[in-house]
């Protein structure tokens, strides 16, 4: 199932909390709504689920318009957060209760629910009450509920944010898997970008209502058509810091205040350049020794084991960098900082807009 | 595993090496938690209730004073059950508890909880608050009320204001239909207690939940049947109870009213006007104890009954599992 939102509006009283977004999601694919706590992908989710009305704009499944219709007429399947599974039956009658409502007999409901939670491992739980099962059990209960129905579009709040670690790792390939072998349209609500990198084929980055970035997962990295998706996604985080860019001789130059120049690659090199620029550039894309560059004190070391993450402090701004285990910088040394320069990213500071991307 | 195994296995590695827990792992320590609520039950209910079945056998009444009375073993009991009037205080009492019970005290309570939260919050606020005022009334002044409402034309407000008017017949209401009158005044008060009980059940089921019945295909009255309702079960059990043994125990609205007029002497009354009223010139203290021990033994078969009946040992769940 295609879905398209069209100038989508939503106002809780005076507060508008989305401003017109605008999104296609073509049929199969597997979408990730990624944002901070409030920034409105929950909100734009429940839309397309039918339980808000929105304020303006069509949403459209397929080439019907659905703005009218209540939920249970959508053919959506949802996963919630909390699970949301009714805790006074057990996992048959959760699993089945849409089939009930749909007065489908006995033997469809047996086979459906056999068939179904057979695919998610929980076969040997259809009589449990569901309070009576572990998080990663009810878990797959709730992803079996929603997809008993066999529906046209999946929607997903969240829906691994309560589980622990390593079981959240285990369930976001099974999720992927699944959602890839029935062929689902799939909207992913998560504030983890890891599991929206991991999962999703096209990721809308969104902040305070408004939709930042829609794009692939590469390009969400590698191309940040924002300061915001920038500092988002990626993880340790993009620094940032303000420079000026300055032409010299047909060549363009990156002058910090403390009197460091570096030359910009052609690759690299913005159409039209503001008066007021923020640089940024992620850690791995930094190195940091004591030839030339930046200079710098390590503040902190954090240790991750595959790489050691590198804090180091500058007149009170903070910069991030990574190091493989083996080297020998210590807490409170003095540190210089080069950049590759063919990976750094420009913004307007003034529109925290990219202007290499847009 | 079991709850036990965990208790077995937590003995072992933690309780039997630390000191200061043992000590405080005293077999008699519920005693501690439980003994102020024990004693005020024992000294406050079963007391009183142990003195009422020992009077009951007894002729002790304002002829026989407290010095004069003798042991009459069942005598108080079996004229209970050869009494003539006994029948007609049973069918009342039971038309009386059971319609205020289902149509009033649980029926219009769990309707107004639904409605009032399925308005704009503020405005389902202003609904309850209004229902709450009979309840905050003075009980007096709320019999008066109700007395000009039901009262003969041209005082009363129904008969003059809208029977009469519209060409029917008027009449003294209270008289005309008791059982409906002591009904409805009991059921306006009595529905707003259960009203914001199953208020704030029906608001703590979590907002997911009530999505996903969406989701799945419920409609407003599947959702009240399918998820609603099961999901307020103990406050729904804990409201029948409650609402049925108090309703079973009370009488000062209908004694307001009707003093037991017109066939509205429900059991409660009927004890409280032999063992506590000299109307007939006594204080039959020996007959009344014995009316109001029936009410003790039914009030106790009702609780056990429900419990039963509300399936209460499921409710109380047993650990998680902690596997995958």
């Amino acid at each position: 199932m295609r879905v398209n939102l069209e100038k989508i509006t939503k106002s809780f009283k005076k507060v508008e909390v989305l401003q017109e977004i605008n999104l296609d999601v073509k049929d199969g694919e597997f979408v990730a709504f990624l944002g901070p706590s409030g920034c409105g992908k929950t909100t734009t989710l429940l839309l397309v689920a039918g339980i808000y009305k929105s304020t303006s704009g069509l949403i459209k499944f397929d080439d019907t318009v659905v703005n009218k219709l209540v939920p249970k007429d959508r053919n959506i399947g949802m996963v919630f957060q909390s699970y949301a599974l009714y805790s006074h039956m057990n996992v048959y009658k959760n699993l089945t209760f849409a089939l009930m409502l749909q007065k489908k007999s006995k033997a469809e409901m047996d086979k459906a629910a056999k068939i179904t939670s057979e695919m998610m491992g929980i076969g040997h739980l259809l009589d449990r009450k569901v309070g009576m099962l572990s998080g990663g059990q009810q878990q797959r209960v709730a992803l079996g509920r929603a997809l008993i129905k066999k529906p046209g579009l999946l929607l997903f709040d969240e829906p691994l944010s309560n589980l622990d670690a390593r079981l959240r790792i285990h369930m976001r390939s099974e999720i992927k898997k699944i959602q890839h072998d029935l062929g689902t349209t799939a909207i992913y609500v998560t504030h983890d970008q890891i599991e929206a990198m991991s999962m999703a084929d096209r990721i809308a980055v969104m902040n305070e209502g408004v939709m930042q970035a829609y794009d692939t997962p590469v390009n969400i990295h590698d191309k940040p058509k924002t300061l915001f998706v920038a500092t988002f996604v990626g993880n340790p985080p993009m620094n940032i810091m303000d420079v000026t860019l300055q032409k010299e001789n047909g060549k363009l130059y990156m002058k910090f205040s403390e009197g460091l120049s570096l030359e910009i690659p052609p690759s690299r090199t913005p159409k039209v350049i503001p008066d007021r620029v923020k640089m940024g550039i992620r850690p791995q894309d930094l190195e940091i020794g004591d030839k030339e560059g930046l200079p710098f004190k390590v503040y902190t070391i954090e240790p991750t084991g595959r790489d050691d993450v590198i804090i180091c402090e500058n007149n009170g701004s903070m910069f991030t960098g990574l190091a493989n285990p083996g080297h020998n910088i210590k807490e409170g040394e003095n540190v210089k900082v080069s950049f590759d320069m063919g990976k750094v990213q420009f913004f307007d500071a003034d529109t925290e807009k990219s202007i290499l991307w847009n | 595993m079991g709850l036990k195994a965990v208790q077995e296995s937590s003995k072992d590695s933690t309780f039997g090496f630390n000191p200061v827990q043992k000590k405080l792992g005293n077999k008699y320590d519920w005693l501690l938690f439980m003994g102020p609520a024990m004693i005020l039950v024992a000294v406050f209910f079963i007391t009183p209730v142990i003195i009422v079945f020992i009077i009951s056998f007894t002729d002790m009444s304002s002829l026989t004073g407290f010095s004069n009375w003798s042991w009459i073993g069942f005598d108080n009991w079996i004229k209970i059950f050869t009494h003539p009037q006994s029948g007609q205080h049973i069918k009342v009492t039971v038309i009386y508890v059971f319609f205020t019970l289902i149509f009033f005290n649980v029926g219009l309570a769990l309707l107004l909880a639904i409605l009032s939260t399925h308005i704009p919050k503020a405005a389902g606020f202003a609904f309850r608050a209004l229902w709450l005022v009979p309840r905050i009334t003075p009980v007096v002044v709320y019999i008066m009320m109700w007395r000009y409402l039901m009262a003969d034309s041209p005082y009363g407000i129904f008969n003059e204001l809208f029977f009469r008017p519209l060409g029917f017949e008027t009449s003294e209401m209270v008289a005309a239909h008791p059982y409906i009158a002591i009904i409805l005044v009991n059921g306006f008060i009595g529905a707003s207690f259960g009203m914001i009980i199953f208020t704030s059940a029906i608001e703590s089921i979590s907002r997911d939940m009530m999505n996903a019945s969406l989701v799945d295909g419920a409609n407003i009255l599947q959702r009240i049947k399918y998820i609603i309702i099961p999901q307020i079960r103990w406050p729904l059990m804990f409201v029948t109870t409650f609402q049925t043994l108090s309703l079973i125990t009370s009488f000062e609205q209908i004694m307001i009213l009707t003093d037991g007029a017109y066939g509205t002497e429900v059991w409660s009354l009927w004890a409280y006007h032999k063992g506590l009223n000299n109307y007939f010139g006594q204080f039959q203290w020996g007959f009344g104890m014995a009316l109001a021990g029936i009410l003790v033994v039914i009030s106790i078969a009702f609780c056990i009954a429900y419990l039963k009946f509300f399936k209460f040992s499921d409710m109380i769940q047993e650990p998680k599992i902690e596997t995958l």
